[in-house]
């Protein structure tokens, strides 16, 4: 019977899937990460379409140049909100080069919280610019060393932290570890899948092993 | 080459710099048509700020011993910040110990920010003495050659400069279209002072005694080469030392030749190969093959760029035109007193997605109305971007300045974003002495009848407007030293606006607008004549503040369709007659690298035809004449005479052979050469002859042309569907359908 | 660097895209009646991306009418030039 309330609420049945698996991401989870297929970027951006529907400000990092407020404002519209009004509320900044993202972390991303107030933090494809190999490794890996230790500053502030990482790139030679680098550092590991029947998503490593499914049906006709 | 005594002042042109242990060594051809190497005692410098526990760490690591440094505090700008700080400089007292210190520091040091460590020291070294690549210098010097004063006695602003009296060498392969890497055997070319030599590769000994008679007797100042850097060089270098003789390819013998190695980079969406370099020091070596400029703008370009950007002429040659535009930006902040920082690190300001959605717009591209039109006038804005840049001063630290936020004059258009009304920005200061130069050489070329002095000109001329193009996509460029997103966003929403302000002043005057592409507008109005559309232009500039030129008046232009949806008009296609007589083609096979020659040749001709006519009735007429010109190429296909220069595809690879997924001619023909033990690069092209199209084996298909042996046969079939296809494009908006087409102008058929 | 958003232009192919099955399912008359009204789209896609709304497909639709209400201009008036050159002719002589 509680459950006959439940569509009214929900926009849409991919975001009610959303609602049960951890990426609800309402109660103190710390570090979420969502990787493996580039779906994560999508299932991101339904993140930020949820928090902004229930009237949240959220803040987009973009470091895999992803970010589409077509698919928000579909979303959007198909929640019954104003799609401006939930376009307003999602905050983003693109980096290009790691040098971008590390001080977009860093030295931008504590003001940027206070001035739109924001308690959800999106990093969407925080490595993808630490594969260019014009930048030596080890200066890579000393700036995702900062990242990561702003992350964890915020989180244990009790800031909601969604990291959105597909696979390395088979340009990105040598360089995987640094995917394992971020693992480390998450309290939730989700991993994602993209089948013949749709999108999956697995926790990996929770006490009691949970999984999602998105039917392709659902998953297309975003 | 060094003269036991030299006289104190020395004139002549600056050849070459390049660090040494002790300073710069500098390569001056003086008047006395002598090599000179010098040595100037410069001391290149770099910068470092941060927590003074870091700094003092830095300094500790240091490595004094060998390597002499001095330090001392100084005060220097931060782009866009009004207040100095204290930055602690570093000099360096032998500038060839300066790159590996540099980065041995990077390595060390993360808490500590890095200022004018990368910036090359040859640059630095020009910079500082107001210096250029050629310029006209004179010379104070000591006895043993060292410097005392160096100065430059024309300006790199100059349009009248004379080039020194170069003595070039050149080196090529026998009878060679495509890249020797991929396969076939060839002679060595020689020409030098109007002679030319052909040296046979069989006795290895004798073709490096040989040629180092040549660079001993002629003493090159310029080698250059065809396939040079990936092939020539590397080639004759192997040699020598297999055969142990030294090959005096440089002028500086205590010095090896200097490599790179191939690379593949993106640059505006496409992938570009270089093919690596092979430098010389004290001598110059250009490869004509692996060089962006000179391919454009020939040897006169490359000088023009190399003087205006200060990069030393054998790197202008084979770097990008954003580096050249770079540098000249580095130059400015350099002179201003503003640090240049290792590596970009400002990021996007946070927007929301709603403004996101208006901001990261490009420029307006209005959909051609289809077909052939008569009497339509061109209007172009002259370097839109950098006009733009300059008028509204577009530069990353004015750009959301904080003087200017409430001044309504200082807001761009639709976006939210303004820029300073009170400092103008490094970007502009850098574009304005390079606007003004391209104009300065418009006039000469107006002025001038003599063909000779015209084409230098032009391409010199060119060679600046390369350099004003790529000026704007480095405001955005993600290693664009001084590029700001902020800035990118300004500048095309300001070009979206204007544009508009010109389609609506045509429109208010009665003309339509046929065909818009961010800075050019194709216009019609019935019995407008020259001096209409010049009023025309004239009232856009007086609204726009931005120049405008009539760039012609079409007697007919035709807007032709999509090859694969004829219902679309493309862009930026379109074949154009003018007035006077010239025609303007665009997006058509003829002005297509990859085109086979007999598909240009024939259109070339339909062309040619149809050039003869003065009205759109009249193009009709003149259908029936290029049928008959596709029918006897068809013919001729058929007939299997056609050469295999006719029928050449040349593809550039998007990828490594092993990686395309599809059986793609080009996938084909580079997992053939791949076969045949070529080693190539995503960029690179690669060229082939299509055998057998349809084959259902799919080496049977395509053959690459450097592992063609006797045995082989085309596909004429194949070559006549292109044929058809580069007609039917320009004949389709004439009223003729495909299958007419075909009829029409087949050779068997009995409709023909 | 690229930009970010998709281009209007993109926008319509993924229309195009979502109602594939749609096409699939219509006569082979009414899908070149569909593809000319998408093409009708694109022609006006430098005024959609000027506009940058976050739903695209309702522009979409609005330049589909443009280009029929040009049609309709053209045809109205080139039945008007027909009706000029034919005066007063009775409808029942003319279809004789």
């Amino acid at each position: 019977m509680a459950n006959a309330v439940l569509p009214a609420q929900v926009p849409s049945p991919l975001l009610a899937i959303l609602h049960r698996s951890p990426l609800r991401l309402e109660r103190q989870n710390g570090l979420v990460l969502l990787f493996g297929h580039p779906a994560v970027f999508r299932l991101g951006l339904c993140v930020a379409t949820d928090r902004a529907l229930a009237g949240d400000s959220v803040l987009y990092l973009d470091g895999a140049n992803v970010f589409d407020p077509f698919l928000i404002g579909r979303l959007a519209r198909a929640g019954g909100a104003a799609p401006n009004a939930v376009l307003g509320r999602i905050h983003v900044s693109r980096a290009f080069t790691c040098h971008q993202m590390a001080r977009l972390v860093t030295e931008r991303l504590a003001g940027a919280l206070r001035t739109y107030r924001a308690r959800l933090i999106i990093l969407s494809g925080p490595l993808e610019t630490f594969y260019d190999e014009a930048v030596p490794y080890q200066e890579v890996a000393g700036l995702l060393h900062r990242i990561l230790a702003t992350l964890r500053h915020f989180a244990h502030l009790g800031h909601r932290l969604l990291c959105l990482s597909p696979v390395p790139p088979p340009e990105a030679k040598g360089r995987d570890t640094l995917l394992k680098t971020l693992s480390a550092q998450a309290n939730r590991l989700i991993w994602v899948e993209a089948t013949e029947a749709g999108v999956s998503l697995r926790e990996i490593g929770a006490s009691a092993p949970r999984s999602w499914g998105i039917s392709r049906v659902v998953w297309e006709s975003l | 080459m060094r003269p036991a005594c030299l006289p104190t002042r020395l004139r002549g042109w600056l050849l070459d710099a390049y660090a040494d242990r002790a300073g710069m060594a500098v390569w001056l051809l003086d008047e006395d048509n002598r090599r000179v190497r010098l040595l100037d005692p410069f001391r290149p410098t770099f910068y470092l700020a941060g927590p003074r526990h870091a700094l003092d760490a830095v300094l500790r690591a240091l490595p004094r011993r060998g390597c002499p440094l001095t330090t001392r505090w100084v005060e220097r700008h931060e782009l866009g910040s009004p207040d100095p700080v204290p930055v602690l400089e570093v000099a360096v007292h032998q500038p060839s110990r300066f790159p590996t210190l540099v980065r041995r520091l990077l390595q060390q040091c993360d808490q500590v920010q890095f200022y004018h460590v990368d910036v090359p020291l040859p640059q630095r070294y020009f910079y500082e003495r107001g210096l250029f690549p050629l310029a006209r210098c004179e010379v104070e010097v000591t006895v043993d050659g060292t410097i005392r004063a160096i100065h430059a006695v024309d300006s790199p602003w100059d349009t009248g400069y004379a080039t020194p009296p170069l003595t070039i060498l050149e080196l090529s392969l026998e009878g060679r279209v495509s890249n020797p890497n991929h396969g076939g055997v060839c002679n060595l070319i020689v020409r030098v002072e109007g002679e030319e030599r052909c040296l046979e590769g069989d006795d290895g000994a004798e073709l490096v005694a040989r040629l180092n008679q040549l660079l001993h007797r002629h003493d090159p100042d310029v080698i250059l080469t065809d396939w040079g850097d990936s092939y020539i060089l590397p080639r004759l270098l192997t040699l020598a030392s297999r055969v142990r003789l030294p090959l005096a390819l440089n002028r500086d013998a205590d010095r090896p030749v200097g490599m790179q190695a191939p690379r593949s980079y993106f640059s505006y969406g496409r992938i570009l190969a270089n093919a690596g370099a092979r430098t010389l020091y004290g001598r110059l070596h250009v490869d004509r093959q692996n060089s962006f400029v000179m391919a454009e703008t020939g040897f006169p370009g490359l000088i023009e760029q190399a003087r205006v950007t200060k990069v030393p002429l054998q790197h202008m040659a084979r770097t990008t035109t954003g580096t050249g535009i770079t540098a000249m930006q580095l130059e400015t902040a350099h002179h201003d007193g503003i640090l240049i920082p290792y590596r970009k690190r400002e990021p996007e300001e946070f927007k929301s997605a709603l403004e996101l959605l208006h901001t990261d717009q490009g420029g307006l591209v209005y959909a051609p109305v289809l077909g052939y039109h008569e009497n339509v006038g061109e209007l172009d804005f002259a370097s839109m971007y950098p006009s733009i840049m300059t008028r509204f001063n577009i530069s990353p630290e004015t750009v959301n300045c904080s003087c200017c936020a409430h001044d309504p004059a200082a807001r761009v258009p639709e976006i939210g974003h303004h820029t300073c009304r009170h400092r103008t920005g490094l970007v502009p200061r850098t574009l304005i002495p390079l606007l003004s130069k391209r104009a300065q050489y418009k006039r000469l070329l107006a002025a001038t009848a003599d063909p000779m002095t015209r084409q230098v000109l032009d391409q010199r001329q060119t060679a600046l407007k390369w350099l004003l193009v790529v000026s704007f996509g480095y405001l955005g460029y993600k290693n664009a030293r001084f590029g700001r997103i902020e800035a990118h966003e300004s500048v095309t929403a300001y070009s979206r606006e204007i544009l508009l302000q010109a389609k609506e002043t045509a429109e208010h005057r009665g003309f339509r607008l046929l065909h818009a592409i961010v800075d050019s507008l194709w216009v019609h109005k019935p019995g407008a004549t020259r001096g209409d559309y010049e009023a025309l232009a004239r009232a856009i500039a007086a609204r726009t503040t931005l120049p405008i030129m009539v760039e012609g008046i079409y007697r007919w232009i035709g807007f032709l369709p999509s090859r694969v949806d004829p219902r679309m008009p493309v862009p930026n296609q379109f074949v154009g007659m003018f007035e006077t007589g010239e025609s303007k083609i665009r997006g058509l096979e003829i002005r297509r690298a990859d085109a086979p020659l007999i598909v240009k040749k024939a259109q070339a001709e339909v062309l040619r035809s149809l050039s003869q006519a003065q009205t759109v009735v009249e193009l009709r007429a003149h259908v029936t004449h290029a049928l008959e010109i596709i029918r006897a190429y068809r013919h001729y296909l058929q007939s299997g005479r056609a050469s295999l220069e006719d029928l050449i595809i040349a593809k550039s690879i998007s990828r490594e052979p092993q990686a395309y997924r599809h059986q793609t001619m080009t996938a084909i023909a580079a997992r053939e050469l791949l076969r045949h033990g070529v080693r190539l690069q995503p960029g690179e092209t690669i060229h082939y002859v299509m055998t057998d199209a349809a084959a259902p084996l799919a080496e049977d298909r395509v053959r690459a042309v450097a592992t063609l042996d006797g045995a082989w046969s085309y596909d004429a079939r194949a070559y006549e569907t292109l044929l058809l296809k580069s007609a039917r494009v320009i004949l389709a908006p004439l009223g003729l359908n495909p299958t007419d087409l075909d009829d029409l102008t087949n050779p068997g058929s009995s409709r023909a | 660097m690229g930009r970010t958003l998709t281009t209007f232009t993109q926008l319509v192919w993924q229309e195009i895209e979502s109602l594939r099955r749609y096409r699939r399912a219509l006569r082979q008359e009414d899908q070149q009646a569909l593809d000319t009204l998408f093409a009708a789209a694109r022609r006006h896609s430098s005024a959609g991306a000027y506009l940058a709304r976050e739903t695209p497909f309702e522009i979409m639709l609005l330049s589909m009418l443009i280009e029929q209400q040009k049609q309709l201009v053209a045809l109205t008036r080139k039945v008007a030039d027909l009706e000029t050159r034919v005066p007063a002719d009775p409808p029942a002589r003319v279809a004789s």
